[in-house]
């Protein structure tokens, strides 16, 4: 940021951008707060639907799938994003390694929709019931490849020589790992997790076509409801998804700031 | 003290000794064909120009790498094949390597962690190194919070809280800068000599290694040239690449016209009478054979006076002069046209760019190379 100045043009394109970015948000955030029951006429401050939201049974339980879901799908994407990015940053050149590299990442750039048709080929030639498990295993497919991202960024800065020296100390190669390597890496793996709990969380597309009758995730529950017609109540539910989504995502940035000590 | 590296050391049985040890990457030999031992109790240098190999070397003997071929011995054990945590020495990395998610004190005590010791004990041998690298204060510190002489510390310390059998420094002074360098390689002289722990040093710096080292080892392209006391290998060495890398030489080519009693007389541009030179041990140049006459700076003298029929004395101009406080360098031009270095004492009067003066050497002040 040393060479940036704060030309009128600068700040016009700045300003320009977040609005671009910001005001939908921020136009479903103020009529959250909406005393009118018409979703797009303003009646006056009002904290009625979120009171109103407490007393939505269907909204509350398909809030309480899609963290379960992120949690689980989180999780999972964490710990084998954290190996993979283990293996391709430590592992011995081996033929191939470019391509498994950028193999990781494909989930990342391939069409939501092709991902979730995919899947949901795979789960039905398997006779799998849809359900919870089918979303996270979706969910963990494209969790995983940000997660990989983010650690390998990590353990790419680490010198490698300090997980030599923890070995020349005695420890196993495993225990190097765990008492050294991991400790130096943890803010990007939390952050790596608080990335996949966010991608799940909001995501409509994969879960729309892994899952079954039954499990009906926040997102898929509010696009639903949308179709119907946009109700303050889901102004309301949205606003508290930006919310959530938005403390993730600080967590993640400040956690996986480069150079960040444990 | 001195002695320790000459007989009695060579009497000891080595502690570690590389046998016909070679290493490839890829086409690349890292370390050719060798074979070297090293001695229980003795400070060894692995001296040598950056991808001689000494680093590789430094690898195998701490278990990184594996050998292509050959065998490395621990008191006559076989561990080639032993993984680097179970081998009973450890490494001083150049980079130091300290954990920075851990105090000073948890790094001196990390390799503890995997030794059969209790609480107290472990606390005790922190404490005491601490106290041998004189960091006690700083025990609570993070090594991103300390300077980079304590950082060295630090890393000395971690790495002989285990008491290994071998000690490897991987260029231990080179992340220091000079004033401390200095200080630093007479501690480590010092704390060799009181802890008796077998040292190994790797450096490309040939003051370092003859302030520090018992026994050089001169590497080149992955081979061992010569190892020797510092003094063998800088008055005695194999080669010429050994006679310029370890400190400044002039290298005078002629031939061999005869020799008696110990002494070959050959003929060199130098002068028109042939030289007297110390025939070389082990080696019998033949009469007419080429070679190269090796002759230290701070071995030719200025002659005063006329002293004409002194042996090898020679005429030659002084191109150049570098007055270095307590050395005054010369540059001179005999006969030929060729330039030689020499060093001479700091009384030398200055000012005498241009003049032709008469320069001698003793016969037993120069070696003969191949």
């Amino acid at each position: 940021m040393s060479a940036g100045r704060s030309t009128p043009f600068n700040a016009a394109s700045l300003a320009l951008g977040l609005a671009f970015l910001y005001v939908p948000l921020l136009l479903v955030v103020a009529f959250s707060f909406n005393a009118s029951r018409l979703a797009t006429v303003w009646g006056g401050v009002s904290v009625r639907w979120y009171a109103a939201l407490l007393e939505n049974g269907p909204l509350k339980e398909a809030a309480w799938l899609s963290v379960r879901i992120a949690v689980v799908s989180a999780t999972l994407a964490t710990v084998l994003g954290t190996l993979a990015a283990v293996a391709l940053a430590r592992g011995r050149r081996f033929p191939g390694r470019t391509a498994f590299t950028g193999m990781i990442y494909a989930p990342m750039v391939m069409p939501e929709v092709i991902t979730g048709l995919s899947l949901l080929l795979l789960f039905v030639a398997l006779g799998l019931d849809r359900g919870f498990w089918t979303v996270v295993v979706a969910h963990t497919t494209l969790a995983l490849a940000f997660v990989t991202v983010i650690v390998l960024a990590r353990l790419r800065e680490l010198d490698p020589e300090l997980e030599e020296a923890a070995i020349d100390l005695g420890a196993t190669p495993l225990a190097a790992f765990v008492t050294v390597t991991l400790p130096l890496v943890a803010p990007a793996v939390a952050g790596g997790f608080l990335l996949a709990f966010t991608l799940s969380f909001d995501d409509l597309v994969l879960a729309s076509f892994a899952s079954g009758p039954g499990a009906t995730t926040l997102p898929m529950r509010i696009y639903s409801s949308v179709r119907l017609g946009v109700t303050p109540e889901v102004n309301a539910a949205a606003s508290l998804m930006v919310l959530a989504a938005f403390a993730a995502i600080g967590g993640a940035a400040v956690l996986s700031r480069p150079g960040r000590r444990a | 003290m001195i002695d320790r590296s000459g007989t009695a050391a060579a009497e000891r049985a080595p502690l570690i000794s590389l046998d016909r040890v070679t290493k490839r990457f890829g086409r690349a030999l890292a370390v050719d064909d060798l074979s070297l031992s090293i001695r229980d109790g003795e400070f060894l240098c692995l001296l040598g120009p950056s991808g001689c190999g000494k680093s590789t070397l430094l690898r195998l003997l701490a278990g990184f790498e594996t050998p292509d071929a050959g065998r490395i011995l621990l008191e006559g054990r076989d561990i080639t094949r032993e993984p680097p945590h179970r081998r009973p020495l450890n490494i001083m990395f150049q980079s130091y390597a300290l954990f920075p998610h851990l105090s000073v004190a948890a790094n001196v005590g990390y390799g503890l962690r995997w030794l059969p010791l209790t609480r107290a004990e472990r606390r005790d041998r922190v404490a005491e190194m601490l106290r041998l690298v004189q960091l006690e204060e700083l025990a609570e510190r993070r090594p991103d919070r300390i300077s980079g002489g304590q950082r060295q510390r630090v890393a000395l310390a971690r790495a002989l809280a285990r008491q290994p059998r071998l000690l490897l420094l991987d260029e231990p002074l080179t992340a220091l800068d000079r004033r401390l360098r200095e200080e630093t390689r007479t501690e480590l002289k010092a704390l060799q000599a009181k802890l008796g722990t077998t040292f190994v040093t790797v450096t490309h710096d040939q003051e370092e290694a003859m302030g520090m080292a018992d026994r050089i080892a001169v590497m080149e392209r992955g081979r061992l040239v010569q190892a020797g006391s510092p003094r063998e290998v800088y008055e005695v060495p194999a080669n010429r690449f050994v006679a310029s890398f370890l400190g400044e030489v002039n290298l005078i080519s002629g031939r061999v016209l005869d020799r008696a009693d110990g002494l070959l007389r050959v003929q060199t541009p130098l002068c028109e009478q042939a030289v007297m030179v110390a025939a070389p041990q082990g080696r019998d140049p033949a009469e007419g054979d080429l070679v190269q006459v090796a002759l230290r700076p701070e071995r030719i003298g200025l002659l005063h006076g006329l002293a004409g029929d002194a042996p090898n004395a020679f005429a030659a101009e002084i191109v150049a002069e570098t007055y270095l406080g307590a050395t005054l360098h010369l540059r001179v031009r005999v006969a030929d046209g060729s330039l030689l270095r020499v060093a001479a004492g700091p009384a030398t009067a200055t000012g005498r760019v241009g003049r032709t003066v008469r320069l001698g050497f003793a016969p037993s002040a120069a070696t003969i190379l191949d």
